[in-house]
C-alpha cells in the first residue's frame, strides 16, 4: 500500500517537474519582457496592459511570438541578432501576422482589401487591433468600421452572408451534440459541419460578394445533408415515441381487463369485509 | 372478455417476436460490399484476386493472354470455394476435386453447372462490380 | 371424447397434473388479505426473465474487447433493427432491479416477513441483493465508455484502502494496476456467465424457501394467527385464504402489467435518464471527466468513503452496515410484526431509509 502511494507520488513529482519546466520557460519569456515595460509608461506600457485582455494572452502567445527577441536575458532581450523584430513597419503588418495564421493571409492577400495598396486599404490591425485582439467574430464588420473606408451598404450584405451561415453552423452543431448525448451515431455528420466551419472561415476574409456566395453555395449542400440526417432522426425518434405509446396502451388495456377478472372472483362475503 | 385478453396477449406476443426477430435477421447487403472496386495494377498476369462480393465470395483472374473474367468463387456441387490453379490456368475444388476453366466451364468431377459469370466494368486501372 | 380432454387426461393418469393443480396452483392458499407489496417478487422475477432475454440478443452483436467493444455497442443502437430498444430495456432493466429490490426489501422489513421460521429466506434474498449490485457493477464496464470507464476505476479504489492486502485486492480485482483490457474479460464472464447463474441458482432457493415456510400473514390480518412455536417444522396454512390460481395469478399479472407501463415509459420517453453524456464517448483512460459519479444506487456508498478521512474506515462502516442486514432476524427477535405497534423499530427503519436517501442525494451533490 504504501509501495503503491509512493510510487504514485513520484509519478506525480515527476509530472509536476515536467509541467513546471515547460510552464516556467514560457512564463520566463513573459517575465522579462513584462517586468521590464510594466515598469514603464505610456507607449512602452501600453502593449502590456492590453495584451492582457487578448485572445493570445489565453492561449498562452506571448510577446517573443511575434516581437521576436530573447525573453529568458534581460540584457539582450532586445537585441536584433537574438532575432528582435520590434514594431512592424504598416506594409509588414500581413506577413508578421501570418507566421502563423497562414490561411488567412492567403486569403486576404487574393482579397481586395489585400491587394489595395496600403495608404487605402486596412491591413489586420485595422480591424482586429493589434495587442488587445479578441476572439475574432462576424460582428467586427460593423458600420463604424467598415465606413471609415467605404459605404457600409456592400459589407452589410456580406456580413449577412456570413452570418446567416455562420448562424446555421451553430444551430446544427448544438443540434449535433444534443442528438449525440441520445445516442445517436452522429460522428460523420459531426464531421461534416467541422469541415463546413472550417470552409466557410478560410474565404472569411474575401470581401467579393459574388465570391463569398459563390463559396458559401459549395459549403450548403454539406449544411443540408446535415441537416437532412438530423430530420431523420428526428423522425425516428417520433416513431420510437410512436410504438411506445401504443406499447403502452396495449398493456394498459390487459390490466384493465384483468383487474376486472380478479375482481369477478371475489364472493359477496369477501366484498362486505 | 376472454377474446380480448387473448387478442391483447396476442399483440403483446407479436409485439415481442417481431422486434426479437428483426434484430436476428441478416443486415442488408447493400451496406456492405454492394460494390466493389478492384485495382488491376496489383494483379499481375495469371494471377487469381479472391475478394467478397455482396456476401458472397468472388473472383477476379487475369489471363497470361491478358483476358479478365470474374466469376463466382462458390463452386456448383456443394458450395466450398474454388482455388486458381496457376499453371494450368484453371480452377480446382479442393472438396471433391472438381474443375471449371477461366470462364467458369465445367471442365471434370462432379460439378453440375458452371461457375456463375458476374458483370463488370474496367475503368480508370480498376475492375467495378455491382 | 374432446381430443384436448383426452390427451390431457393420458398424461394426467401417468404424471398427475390434476394432483399437482390442486396442490401448488388451486389448492395452495394464500392469505386472504394479502396485498400488492406480496407482487414485488414476481415484478422481479419478470425483470430478471427481460434481463436475461435482452441481455441474451445483445451477446448476438456485443464484442467484448477494448478496441470493438464500443463500437459494437454504438453499432447496436443505431444499425441493428430494433438493436436501441433492446440496449435501452436491458440499460433500464437493470435500474429497475435494483429499485424493486430495494423495494421488495424494505416492504418485506416493514411486513415483518423476515422474522422467525424465515430467517433463510431472509438471507438468500440479502445474497441475491449482493449478486445484483456484483452484475450491475459489471455489466457497467461492458459498453467500454468513458462512464464505464471511470465508474470503474472510482467503483473500484476503494478495495485498494484495505489495510496491507489492499494493493493485491485491488490487482487482483482490475486484473492489473489499472482498469483495462484484463478488467474487461473477467468482468464479462462474471457479468455473462457466473453472475446470472448465481442469481438464477439462488432465486430458485428463494422461491424454494417460500414454498417451505408458506407465505407470512400480512400484520394487518385480523383472523385468528397460528405464530410459528418453534418446536418443529411448520408450514405456515391459510385455510381462508384465496387460491393461487387464479385469484392470486391474476392480481400479480395486474401489478405485473402495472410495472411494465412504468418500465416502457422510461423506455419509450426518457431513455436517456440513465445515461449521463460520457455515455458517448470511448473510454479514454488518459482523461479522466469532470464529476465522474457511480451509478444512483452506489452513491450512499460512495458518500460514505468519501465522509471518512480514510477510505479504510469508511469501508468499515459499510460492512457494519451490510452485516447488521444481514443479520437483521436474529437481531429483532421479538415476535411482534405490526410495525403501526412499534414506535422503536418503526423510528430505526425510518432512520435507516432517510440515511441511505439522504446519502444518496449528498452523495449526487458533492
Amino acid at each position: 500500500m504504501k509501495k503503491y502511494q509512493r510510487s504514485r507520488r513520484l509519478i506525480h513529482l515527476i509530472l509536476a517537474v515536467l509541467f513546471m519546466t515547460v510552464f516556467f520557460t514560457d512564463s520566463i519569456c513573459a517575465i522579462v519582457c513584462i517586468d521590464c515595460h510594466s515598469t514603464q509608461t505610456g507607449r512602452a506600457l501600453a502593449p502590456v496592459n492590453l495584451w492582457k485582455t487578448s485572445i493570445h494572452a489565453e492561449n498562452g502567445v506571448f510577446c517573443n511570438s511575434c516581437h521576436g527577441g530573447d525573453p529568458s536575458d534581460a540584457v539582450n532581450a532586445m537585441s536584433p541578432s537574438r532575432g528582435f523584430l520590434g514594431a512592424p513597419k504598416r506594409a509588414d503588418i500581413p506577413k508578421f501576422c501570418g507566421k502563423c495564421h497562414v490561411g488567412v493571409l492567403e486569403n486576404y492577400l487574393a482579397s481586395a482589401h489585400g491587394k489595395a495598396d496600403l495608404a487605402s486599404g486596412p491591413v489586420c490591425i485595422d480591424c482586429h487591433g493589434s495587442h488587445a485582439a479578441k476572439k475574432a467574430s462576424i460582428e467586427i464588420i460593423n458600420e463604424q468600421l467598415c465606413s471609415k473606408c467605404h459605404s457600409y451598404e456592400g459589407s452589410r450584405i456580406l456580413k449577412n452572408a456570413f452570418k446567416e451561415t455562420e448562424d446555421l453552423i451553430d444551430t446544427l452543431q448544438k443540434k449535433n451534440s444534443v442528438l449525440k448525448m441520445e445516442g445517436f451515431d452522429v460522428e460523420g455528420v459531426e464531421k461534416g459541419i467541422f469541415s463546413s466551419r472550417n470552409d466557410l472561415h478560410s474565404v472569411i476574409h474575401e470581401v467579393n460578394i459574388v465570391k463569398v456566395k459563390e463559396s458559401i453555395a459549395k459549403i450548403k449542400p454539406g449544411l443540408d445533408k446535415a441537416e437532412a440526417s438530423h430530420l431523420l432522426i428526428d423522425r425516428e425518434k417520433s416513431s420510437r415515441e410512436k410504438i411506445g405509446v401504443l406499447a403502452i396502451s396495449i398493456i394498459f388495456a390487459l390490466a384493465l381487463i384483468l383487474h376486472f377478472f380478479r375482481k369477478s372472483f371475489d364472493d359477496p362475503e369477501n366484498k362486505s369485509q | 372478455m376472454g377474446v380480448c385478453s387473448g387478442g391483447l396477449l396476442t399483440l403483446i406476443g407479436a409485439g415481442t417476436v417481431y422486434p426479437i426477430f428483426r434484430f436476428l435477421s441478416p443486415l442488408s447487403v447493400d451496406s456492405h460490399g454492394a460494390k466493389v472496386a478492384i485495382s488491376l495494377e496489383n494483379l499481375p498476369e495469371g494471377e487469381a484476386k479472391f475478394f467478397e462480393f455482396q456476401g458472397r465470395a468472388a473472383v477476379l483472374i487475369k489471363r497470361k493472354n491478358g483476358n479478365l473474367s470474374l466469376l463466382s468463387a462458390v463452386c456448383t456441387h456443394l458450395g466450398c470455394i474454388v482455388k486458381w490453379e496457376k499453371e494450368k490456368e484453371e480452377f480446382l475444388c479442393p472438396c471433391h476435386g472438381g474443375r471449371f476453366s477461366p470462364d467458369g466451364t465445367v471442365l471434370g468431377g462432379p460439378p453440375p453447372k458452371p461457375l456463375e459469370q458476374l458483370p463488370f466494368v474496367v475503368k480508370d486501372g480498376s475492375v467495378n462490380v455491382g | 371424447m374432446n381430443p384436448v380432454t383426452f390427451i390431457y387426461d393420458w398424461i394426467d393418469r401417468r404424471i398427475g397434473l390434476n394432483d399437482l393443480t390442486a396442490k401448488y396452483l388451486t389448492g395452495y392458499l394464500l392469505p386472504r388479505n394479502i396485498n400488492i407489496w406480496y407482487s414485488m417478487g414476481s415484478i422481479l422475477l419478470l425483470i430478471f426473465g427481460v434481463q436475461v432475454l435482452t441481455g441474451i440478443l445483445l451477446l448476438v452483436y456485443y464484442s467484448p474487447s477494448i478496441e470493438t467493444a464500443f463500437k459494437s455497442i454504438t453499432f447496436i443502437m443505431n444499425q441493428v433493427p430494433f438493436g436501441w430498444l433492446i440496449r435501452t430495456c436491458h440499460a433500464v432493466g437493470a435500474n429497475m432491479m435494483v429499485l424493486f429490490l430495494l423495494i421488495h426489501m424494505i416492504s418485506v422489513i416493514f411486513m415483518g416477513s423476515y422474522k422467525a421460521p424465515r430467517e433463510f429466506n431472509w438471507l438468500s434474498g440479502f445474497g441475491l441483493l449482493n449478486m445484483v449490485f456484483g452484475i450491475c457493477l459489471t455489466g457497467y464496464l461492458l459498453p467500454w465508455s468513458q462512464l464505464s470507464f471511470w465508474a470503474t476505476t472510482v467503483a473500484t479504489s476503494g478495495a485498494g484502502s484495505v489495510p496491507f492486502i489492499g494493493e493485491y485486492i485491488l490487482e487482483f480485482v482490475r486484473g492489473g494496476k489499472l482498469v483495462g483490457a484484463p478488467t474487461l474479460g473477467r468482468f464479462f464472464v462474471l457479468h455473462v456467465i457466473v453472475l446470472p447463474a448465481g442469481i438464477a441458482g439462488l432465486i430458485g432457493i428463494h422461491l424454494f424457501l417460500l414454498q417451505r415456510t408458506g407465505v407470512s400473514t400480512p400484520p394487518s390480518y385480523d383472523g385468528p394467527v397460528e405464530h410459528w412455536k418453534g418446536e418443529q417444522y411448520e408450514y405456515e396454512k391459510h385455510p381462508d385464504g384465496i387460491p393461487f390460481f387464479p385469484h392470486f395469478l391474476v392480481q400479480d399479472l395486474v401489478a405485473n402489467c402495472i410495472y411494465a407501463i412504468f418500465f416502457f415509459a422510461i423506455v419509450f420517453f426518457v431513455p436517456n435518464i440513465f445515461f449521463p453524456a460520457e455515455a458517448f464517448f470511448p473510454a479514454n483512460p488518459f482523461e479522466t471527466p469532470a464529476h465522474i459519479k457511480p451509478e444512483w444506487y452506489f452513491l450512499p456508498n460512495y458518500q460514505v468513503l468519501k465522509i471518512f478521512p480514510n477510505e479504510f474506515i469508511g469501508l468499515i462502516v459499510q460492512g457494519i452496515a451490510m452485516t447488521f442486514l444481514a443479520a437483521l432476524p436474529f437481531i429483532d427477535i421479538w415476535p411482534k410484526r405490526n410495525f403501526l405497534k412499534r414506535p422503536l423499530f418503526l423510528t430505526c427503519v425510518m432512520l435507516g431509509i432517510f440515511t441511505f436517501i439522504g446519502l444518496m442525494i449528498w452523495g449526487h451533490f458533492s
